[in-house]
């Protein structure tokens, strides 16, 4: 029925605490088709993390509660599905790589007994084949002694390794989505690289849809087909990279973009950040909930939520100066008059 | 690496389900099945046969018979080493007496017969044939060893003094002192049969008939430290051989063929003494069957059993004892005192405090105990004499009159002024109780509130009192048998008197010792208590004890057992009968 | 590895002899002798009585003697029963003690840790509350009123078994439960809780990640990594329920080594005292020993360098 892969409506998620209702993730859509690689940027704690385990529905239901809205993969509906249910779809349809690879894998199990435990749960194999698929995928990932590595704990990994394997444990059962949500911000920069690279590869490889979850714009550069940028539990502004990264419309991403140190800038320079914190999702602003951190915060802003805006098909923002009532507004220039993004060459807007 | 691993798990599971398994075996008690009765060679005599299916003998098969008792279980069989008389119980089964005592009278067992010298200072005893289990024959040596062995210095002997004391064996002081040798004490074995017992002087209230066991020297040598642990370090040649005994389990008894009266008396063949500290189980397996006696009966369970309670009025006296020998002479004044002391005796209600604390005891208000004899050997000391002395219920109005004039002869104006006095007792918890309800009552009734109570376990609170480091101190003294050995405590140099033999008595009065120590020598019966009243009458009223309560002990027994009669030294089933 | 071994069992020879040496003289630290009792003696006698048995000699030259029977395995005899040694004591007791106690062990702990898990697994529900409240309950109440109440309510009124006394497996039954109850509740609280630390774990969301079914999550990944530091306390746990616990020996009247532990030292009964202490204390440092090895087995991320 849908055209898409994955289709996200009006998603509402919260959880219940002992304090009170914390509205993490407010009214968020977006899609997802095949082969397609989808970036979700913001900072921590905007609902980036619970919008996409909410799709894998691997909050636990008290205390989160999905509000509303509406989450189809290939047509179905997953809103309602019980968790009996959604493990049929865990592992095999979509999977997952998290940010931690030493405290999201199991300690005391080897990994590729980890591996295998995916592939005997949703492939019709025997032990044997389960061990030499995992294997397979080990070398595929780019690890060296596959098979020494099956053997291994955690702990005697590196950090470059142990993402590696999440891959491998991800990609096992050949699922269509894969979610990484961060997975190289605890690496450093040359893994970082490494890892990044062999995402592009495999997706390429096996047209395998990525939803990547990030706050490292550098990372979005190399990878997205699409980005979308969250804050406080909505998305603010969508497009293509070049929208984002050239066109950009909201003053939030402003921010993001001009807060990325910039190499070839003098090293006395202080880094650029926006000011503030994000708001209290116990008690969200009724406006706009950038509105207290935003330069250009007029008094409309405060007291309504800014609609979408399309600048084109696939390019949106939710602000209330593309509003034509609004003044223009040109967007902050860097100190020498560019907005200059990494790796892409510098242009001016 | 995982294999070894494996491998270490299941040996590991492996050593613990064995160990249970093995460790499965630890069950004591089983079922009462009879054992057999040769368990130590037969000796071999004719007459003393029993076999186990009756199969063409003369003697009729003997019925298998079962007494169960809860009783407690003794510290050591070690005769020499043996202080309480929880293991004379055991003795008194496993072993032969040149007298035994049954209900209150000796007969002779071992002994024929004995003469006395003129001047009552040699005791001669003839022996019958008798034999240990082994066979060996027992000789006047063998009971004379007993003796000497518990006044040797070396040995270690705790009940060496207390032989002196009853006794005065001939040179026995000397011996433990070191002072001359084995040869030279009075007990010795003229020959296999003849035992000469010789005191340094007469002894007015011994009639001859001691109790006492053969004991072997080369089995005590032989068997060294190890001597009375176990059923295999005993030597029997009494009623019973110890068969088994599991620590803190049962004893099991079988009787004993070769023992010299075994035809005559004992006529139970298994005995098992079980052995359980907690009352509640004892009244429980009482009530189930499981056991056809109980030796000691708490208070809580008098009602559940008053069917079979009996009630034995005898024990250890209970006194409070004043330090007149105080080191901080304020307090000596004061607990020195006839007056106070006076005062805080009759303040006392020995009868509630009995109902409050342990209405198995009775209230003591004199020395001599209820149960010993008196002018005759049938009439009872304490109704013969009636000592003046603090009434039972107490007396609050006298009480005052004697705190009055305490306090005015030591120059007090007030209760309040006198110095903090500490009560020292045990620190156990019927100990406890007695203290509370005591202080509790002088503080009502005297307004005495300068007075605390020190608990202390009974090793530290003993040695504070022989050092005489208290102010008041809650004693516990046996009875004895005889009025005298009570009396003869508080004698100038007495056991109790002074307790750690270094000259400083307690209770130093002329005539009080005077009369004790015509007692002693005087052989007209009726004389000899005479003047026993009358030294109990002195010390009652100047010395520093004031009586509190007696201890009395209450056994149960169920209906089909005959012949049970209780002792509080020996386990008297001479002729004890089961009818199941 | 090996040498770890060797290491540590030397390590825990010392422990033992450490033990050993410091109870010796603290013992004579102790006011009073082991003969005073009821039976009041002289004081001449009772320095015979400490002739006899050594006593008397100077102290260092008493720890010499000592030290060289607890070599050859003698514990000496007892000052308090004469003729019975203490190795015949511990002989006759311990195989009583530790069977009740391995039973206790065995029913306790995988009882209580099952309860444990269960809680955790319906935390917040009927049955969660049911099992903190018998914990609680468990750990508060004291052993001998448990006892009490199942020797009345099962034993006497219901008398599916027997109240006292160790006579047979059924008699080990009351025990055994009445000393359960404590471990139970111990461990199922403290599993609950390793559970819940557990649940907050990332793998665990990885596991779900995967697909994996409910029961293959808790079973192999949760409670692996549960149950591994409940390890840790296992030895001294063993040990100490081995050695006897007095109340409930006394309660069923059963012959186990628990009353020898207080009235030795009551009594100030220096032999048995030390005997016990040094056999316990042994027990302790090698239970230790072998749980540490345990740990090195069990969890992957232990390992000797």
């Amino acid at each position: 029925m849908s055209k898409h892969l994955l289709e996200v409506k009006d998603l509402y998620v919260s959880f219940d605490t002992y304090a009170g209702e914390v509205q993490a993730v407010r009214g968020v859509d977006f899609t997802l088709d095949g082969g397609e690689t989808l970036a979700i940027v913001g900072e921590s704690g905007c609902g980036k993390s619970v919008t996409v385990q909410t799709i894998m529905k691997l909050n636990p239901e008290p205390p989160s509660r999905i509000k509303g809205g509406s989450i189809l993969y290939r047509g179905e509906e997953l809103i309602n599905k019980t968790n009996r249910e959604m493990q049929a779809y865990r592992g095999k349809e979509f999977s997952m790589i998290f940010q931690d690879s030493m405290t999201s894998l199991n300690p005391t199990m080897r990994v590729g007994r980890q591996i295998s435990e995916a592939i005997l749960k949703h492939r019709k194999m025997d032990r044997k084949e389960a061990k030499k698929l995992a294997v397979e995928m080990l070398a595929k990932v780019g690890l060296p002694n596959p098979d020494k590595c099956y053997r291994q704990y955690p702990h005697t990994l590196s950090g470059g390794m142990r993402q590696r394997v999440m891959i491998a444990m991800a990609l096992s059962c050949e699922p269509a989505i894969l979610l990484a949500d961060e997975p190289t911000t605890a690496l450093d920069v040359t893994t970082q690289a490494q890892i990044l690279e062999l995402m592009k590869e495999i997706k390429e490889r096996t047209g395998t849809s990525i939803i990547l979850i990030t706050h490292n714009l550098g990372v979005v550069s190399r990878m997205a087909d699409r980005i979308a940028i969250m804050y406080a539990g909505k998305i603010v502004e969508r497009g293509l990279p070049d929208d984002i990264f050239y066109r950009p419309k909201h003053p939030y991403t402003w921010g993001l973009l001009g807060s990325m140190p910039d190499m070839s800038l003098r090293t006395d320079r202080k880094l650029t950040s926006i000011p503030g914190t994000p708001p209290d999702l116990f008690a969200p602003p009724e406006g706009c909930a950038f509105a207290s951190r935003c330069p250009y915060c007029m008094h409309v802003c405060l007291k309504h939520e800014p609609p979408v805006f399309d600048m084109s098909e696939e390019h949106q923002s939710a602000c209330w100066l593309i509003d034509s009532r609004a003044e223009m507004v040109v967007p902050p220039l860097g100190e020498d008059k560019t907005l200059r993004v990494k790796g892409r060459g510098g242009h001016v807007v | 690496m995982k294999k070894l691993r494996n491998l270490l798990l299941v040996l590991l599971v492996a050593t613990l389900l064995f160990g249970t398994i093995s460790g499965c075996n630890t069950y004591s008690g089983g079922s009462t099945s009879t054992p057999d009765q040769s368990t130590e060679p037969t000796s071999s005599g004719t007459d003393n046969e029993n076999d186990d299916n009756g199969s063409g003998t003369e003697q009729p098969t003997v019925k298998e018979t079962t007494f169960t008792f809860v009783g407690d279980q003794p510290n050591t069989l070690n005769m020499i080493l043996s202080v309480s008389n929880i293991d004379s119980h055991i003795f008194y089964l496993t072993s032969a007496m040149l007298f035994r005592p049954y209900d209150g009278v000796s007969y002779p067992e071992v002994c024929e017969d004995f003469t006395v010298s003129e001047d009552k200072t040699v005791y001669t005893y003839k022996l019958r044939d008798a034999q240990y289990s082994d066979g060996t024959p027992i000789t006047a040596e063998h009971f004379a060893y007993y003796l000497l062995a518990r006044l040797d210095p070396e040995m270690g002997s705790p009940m060496a003094a207390d032989l002196i004391n009853t006794y005065g064996f001939l040179n026995a002081a000397a011996y433990n002192a070191g002072e001359c040798s084995r040869e030279d004490v009075g007990i010795k074995a003229l020959d296999e049969k003849t035992l000469e017992i010789t005191l340094e002087r007469p002894i007015a209230t011994f009639d001859g008939k001691l109790d006492i066991y053969p004991l072997r020297e080369e089995f005590v040598k032989e068997k060294g430290e190890a001597l009375g642990g176990t059923p295999d370090d005993l030597e029997y040649s009494g009623p019973y051989i110890l068969k088994e005994w599991v620590l803190d389990g049962y004893m099991d008894f079988v009787k004993n063929p070769t023992y010299i009266d075994a035809d005559k008396s004992f006529p139970t063949t298994n005995i098992r003494m079980v052995i359980s500290s907690d009352h509640n189980t004892r009244v429980t397996m009482f009530e189930n069957g499981e056991v056809d006696c109980l030796m000691n009966v708490g208070n809580d369970y008098l009602d559940i059993l008053k069917d079979y309670i009996e009630h034995n009025p005898g024990g250890g006296h209970q006194a409070i004892q004043f330090n007149r020998l105080n080191q901080d002479p304020a307090k000596a004044a004061i607990l020195g005192n006839k007056n106070f002391r006076k005062a805080l005796s009759y303040a006392l209600n020995r009868e509630a405090i009995v109902a409050a604390t342990n209405p198995s005891s009775a209230p003591l208000t004199r020395l001599v105990s209820s149960n010993h004899a008196g002018i005759r050997e049938d009439s009872l000391f304490t109704e013969d004499f009636t000592p003046n002395t603090v009434p039972a219920a107490g007396d609050v109005n006298k009480a005052k009159e004697y705190l009055d004039a305490a306090l005015q002869e030591l120059g007090y104006s007030s209760v309040s002024e006198l110095p903090t006095l500490e009560y020292l007792t045990f620190e156990v918890p019927t100990y406890r109780l007695i203290a509370e309800t005591v202080i509790d009552q002088w503080k009502q009734l005297l307004g005495l509130e300068n007075i605390s109570i020190l608990l202390l376990p009974v090793p530290q609170a003993i040695q504070a009192m022989m050092t005489y480091d208290y102010d008041i101190y809650y004693t516990s003294l046996s009875s004895g048998d005889d009025p005298i050995e009570i009396l003869s405590m508080w004698v100038t140099g007495g056991t109790v008197n002074d307790i750690t033999g270094s000259g400083r008595n307690l209770f130093e009065n002329e005539k009080y010792d005077e009369l004790v120590a015509e007692a002693i020598v005087t052989f007209d019966r009726q004389k000899r208590m005479e003047l026993l009243a009358e030294a109990e009458q002195i010390i009652l009223e100047e010395g520093p004890i004031e009586p509190l309560i007696v201890d009395g002990i209450y056994y149960a027994v169920a209906p089909y057992v005959e012949g049970f009669v209780y002792s509080s030294d020996y386990y008297q089933f001479n002729y004890l009968v089961v009818n199941k | 590895m090996r040498r770890y071994i060797v290491r540590r069992f030397f390590i825990s020879v010392v422990t033992v002899w450490t033990i050993a040496t410091v109870c010796f003289f603290l013992l004579r630290l102790l006011p009073g002798n082991p003969f005073l009792s009821t039976t009041i003696m002289k004081q001449d006698m009772v320095d015979k009585m400490m002739r006899y048995y050594g006593l008397d000699k100077p102290l260092w030259q008493q720890y010499i003697t000592y030290m060289g029977n607890l070599l050859r395995g003698d514990f000496g005899y007892s000052l308090k029963y004469a003729g019975r040694s203490v190795n015949y004591v511990i002989k006759s007791t311990f195989p009583t003690s530790a069977q009740l106690g391995m039973q206790a062990l065995f029913f306790g702990i995988p009882t209580g840790t099952l309860l444990g898990i269960i809680s955790a697994k319906r935390r917040g529900k009927e049955l969660d509350y049911a099992f903190n409240a018998l914990s609680v309950i468990g750990i508060s109440v004291p052993s001998f009123i448990i006892a009490a109440l199942l020797q009345y309510i099962l034993g006497l009124k219901l008398g599916w078994f027997p109240v006292a006394q160790w006579k047979s497996f059924s008699h080990t039954i009351l025990p055994t439960l009445t000393l359960s109850f404590g471990i139970i509740a111990s461990h199922c609280r403290s599993m609950r809780t390793l559970m819940l630390e557990v649940d907050q774990q990332d793998y665990l969301k990885t596991a779900r990640a995967k697909g994996l079914g409910e029961t293959r999550i808790v079973f192999f990944h949760q409670i692996r990594n549960a149950i591994i530091p409940m390890i840790t306390g296992l030895g001294t746990e063993i040990a100490g329920l081995l050695m006897g616990s007095y109340v409930v020996e006394k309660i069923f009247s059963i012959p186990g080594m628990g009353s020898y532990f207080v009235t030795s030292i009551q009594g100030l009964d220096y032999t048995m005292v030390l005997g016990l202490v040094v056999f316990q204390g042994t027990f302790v440092v090698f239970a230790n020993f072998l749980v540490d090895i345990l740990y090195v087995i069990v969890d992957p991320r232990i390992r000797i360098s």
